[in-house]
């Protein structure tokens, strides 16, 4: 059912850009940790979260930046995103796909057959990151959500999560280039 | 592409030319992508034709870049728009307030010049974040501490000039008092600095002596468009040793007034120096803010003095301090006694004591906003998240900031008024704060008022929000800031003797920027050629 969703939507936006280089993970969702582990277990890096993703921001991803010019895909509350998005437009990058997870109906659904699933699509995706973050998406009831970031506040349920994943766009300017100090 | 009103097409173009020549091609943004992250992401304009947007945008490098691109603006007649970070959401973002501008975005300008940990002050650009001088202060393990506003990925600078304020030790908070010394880029071009900066020689003064030799007249630039200041100093607080958290309870609903009083007190004689939270037990916690606290008003006291009990108290004080872990323990001490003194049936309740520094996951597994240790947090946006508290998240809020007299009769008559006009519209909002206590003499009722999707919500929002201007008012509640699209509305309120104050910033206004190009209209400072238009 979830497949007939729209899945197939974001597989193309998926596989139309870069290969996700990192993974950032909001570990403070608890009902999507499954989903997380088989995305952390082939994912090049992982940035894990459980509340603030302003401390992952200056612990981590902002660090000699150490995101800059890469794709990353993630799992995060709207809120987290939002935040996200904002910091790394700066860095010329941009929110190239994005679906609404529903936690709630992942609980109702079952997570270790959906686990399975996507564990089996992995073993054969050419590109695994990029596969788990389609799988995240096909694994629950979801929507893709237009507009500008806030109204995703507007449009999500209560218990919402997103997979998302902000890529380099060439057309933006980088503007914290160096730190001359 | 879209013009900047007033100016030809031909003018433009040459304009964003010149302009390229001073940046670079690549720092002049025209690009409809480009220009989407100039439009205010919490507009309550958002979507209709008089959406505040910008023509384009250009991002020098340097305080010279902003000198040359000035005087270009100048001679084309085209209106510019500084911002820092431009991430001051809920009281306009990036957006202009005169639509058409071109934004002059200076998040380039990122450079922490000067930083002097035995004197405790930093000299900066306006593209540093509190993010940026965080990290800067932490990687060189200096002793310091900032005072960062919640989300803290804005502009020192930026926040100052707005009138910002963080959320830690008293004297820090509220950010334009706490700066010493800028630099600013005049419209003309001319470059100014202010204090101890405008002796050509310096010996590490500018930025420990704010007044200079007088006039003083950083004053101009705050909350204006008098200028683009290109470099302001700080002062910094020295790393404290110790943080200490204590909850006052007090049961009763009359008691909001001698919580207020005793607060007050501990703060004027210096005995508290952490931000109060003003809160109540009776009403959920969203994130680390207090929830809705309009109850008091609308709701059967008796009933809730009852639940009260059973919930620890109708009102509570969090009070905060720094400092020697002796010197903070017993200064709690002598918090709990004058409250004891008069309200024998307090209580109280021990948060948190600690030595510092402690590192930032175990202050969040703490439960304890990071922003009041001098950490900056992202952690405000999941605030907008739906939840059982808050039902019906909006897309947006614009911040609704009048101030008020520290006491609880205040508190209560700005509620009453409040909750009356919502209602009358027909407007919900759970972000209905408790009174902000950052500043030290004055209270601040904050409220952020939900925005829509759909324009004809919003257009009952502005409605509501133009009404809460003028009531309040009204009553000597002025605002203290506003988002662009009501800059006018209160600025008509501060109308003592026919809007003396307004007819003495306009002439300033004329002699500094004769042909009004900096910011036109923010804050309600209209140019001559645009006055009475608009």
């Amino acid at each position: 059912m979830a497949s007939a969703l729209g899945a197939p939507r974001l597989a193309r936006a998926a596989s139309s850009i870069v290969k996700p280089q990192g993974l950032v993970l909001q570990t403070s969702l608890k009902s999507l940790a499954p989903a997380m582990r088989i995305a952390a277990r082939s994912a090049e890096r992982v940035f894990a979260f459980d509340q603030d993703v302003g401390h992952l921001w200056l612990s981590q991803l902002d660090a000699g930046h150490a995101v800059r010019g890469q794709t990353l895909a993630g799992v995060s509350s709207g809120g987290a995103l939002f935040g996200l998005e904002e910091l790394l437009r700066d860095h010329g990058m941009r929110l190239a796909a994005l679906v609404q997870l529903d936690t709630r109906a992942l609980k109702v659904a079952g997570q270790p057959q959906w686990a399975s699933a996507v564990s089996k699509r992995l073993d054969s995706a050419p590109d695994p990151v990029a596969a788990a973050m389609v799988e995240i998406a096909a694994g629950a009831p979801r929507f893709a959500l237009p507009g500008l970031p806030a109204e995703r506040f507007a449009a999500a349920p209560d218990g919402a999560a997103f997979a998302w994943i902000i890529a380099p766009d060439p057309r933006r300017p980088v503007f914290i280039a160096t730190r001359s100090v | 592409m879209a013009l900047p009103p007033n100016v030809s097409a031909q003018d433009f173009k040459s304009a964003l030319d010149e302009f390229a020549k001073v940046v670079g091609p690549e720092w002049v943004l025209t690009s409809p992508q480009d220009l989407e992250t100039y439009r205010d992401a919490y507009s309550p304009l958002k979507g209709e034709a008089e959406e505040l947007v910008a023509s384009a945008g250009v991002a020098p490098d340097t305080a010279e870049e902003v000198q040359a691109i000035m005087k270009i603006a100048n001679k084309y007649g085209i209106p510019i728009y500084p911002v820092s970070t431009g991430k001051n959401l809920g009281y306009g973002g990036s957006a202009p307030r005169y639509s058409g501008s071109v934004v002059l975005d200076l998040k380039r300008m990122n450079r922490i010049l000067q930083i002097d940990e035995h004197a405790g002050t930093v000299l900066v650009e306006p593209g540093v974040s509190y993010f940026d001088l965080y990290k800067y202060i932490n990687d060189r393990g200096l002793k310091l501490w900032i005072d960062t506003p919640e989300p803290g990925w804005g502009s020192l600078i930026g926040n100052a000039l707005d009138g910002g304020t963080g959320t830690s030790y008293g004297p820090y908070r509220d950010h334009f008092a706490a700066h010493c010394g800028m630099e600013v880029v005049l419209a003309d071009g001319e470059m100014l600095r202010t204090g101890m900066g405008a002796l050509p020689t310096q010996a590490g003064t500018w930025t420990q002596w704010r007044w200079g030799f007088g006039p003083w007249l950083d004053g101009l630039f705050r909350q204006s468009n008098m200028g683009v200041v290109t470099k302001m100093g700080f002062w910094l607080m020295p790393k404290p040793d110790a943080y200490r958290m204590g909850t006052v309870l007090l049961p009763r609903f009359a008691d909001l007034e001698g919580l207020i009083e005793i607060k007050n007190y501990l703060e004027d004689t210096g005995n508290t120096q952490g931000h109060p939270l003003i809160v109540s037990p009776l009403v959920s916690s969203v994130g680390h803010l207090p929830g809705p606290l309009y109850f008091p008003v609308t709701a059967n006291i008796p009933e809730l003095e009852k639940e009260a009990q059973a919930k620890g108290g109708f009102w509570a004080c969090m009070f905060q301090y720094y400092g020697s872990a002796k010197v903070i323990e017993a200064q709690w001490e002598y918090t709990k006694e004058l409250y004891l003194k008069r309200f024998p049936d307090a209580k109280f309740v021990e948060n948190h004591a600690f030595d510092l520094p402690i590192p930032t996951e175990e202050v969040i597994a703490k439960g304890i906003n990071p922003v009041f240790l001098s950490i900056p947090s992202l952690t405000a946006f999941d605030l907008g998240n739906r939840s059982s508290t808050y039902p019906h998240p909006a897309s947006g809020h614009m911040w609704f900031a009048p101030i008020i007299p520290r006491t609880g009769a205040a508190v209560l008559e700005v509620t009453r008024l409040v909750v009356e006009i919502l209602k009358e519209h027909n407007i919900e909002t759970s972000w209905f704060s408790p009174p902000v206590t950052y500043w030290p003499k004055a209270m601040v009722f904050q409220i952020g008022v939900p925005i829509s999707d759909d324009p004809k919500k919003n257009a009952v929002l502005r409605q509501a929000f133009r009404q809460l201007i003028r009531e309040c008012a009204a009553r000597g509640f002025g605002e203290e800031r506003t988002p662009p699209v009501f800059q006018d509305d209160v600025r008509s309120t501060y109308s003592f003797n026919d809007h003396i104050l307004l007819r003495i910033t306009e002439k300033i206004k004329d002699v500094l920027d004769p042909k009004g190009i900096i910011s036109a209209g923010r804050y309600g400072i209209w140019p001559q050629h645009l006055r009475k238009k608009v």
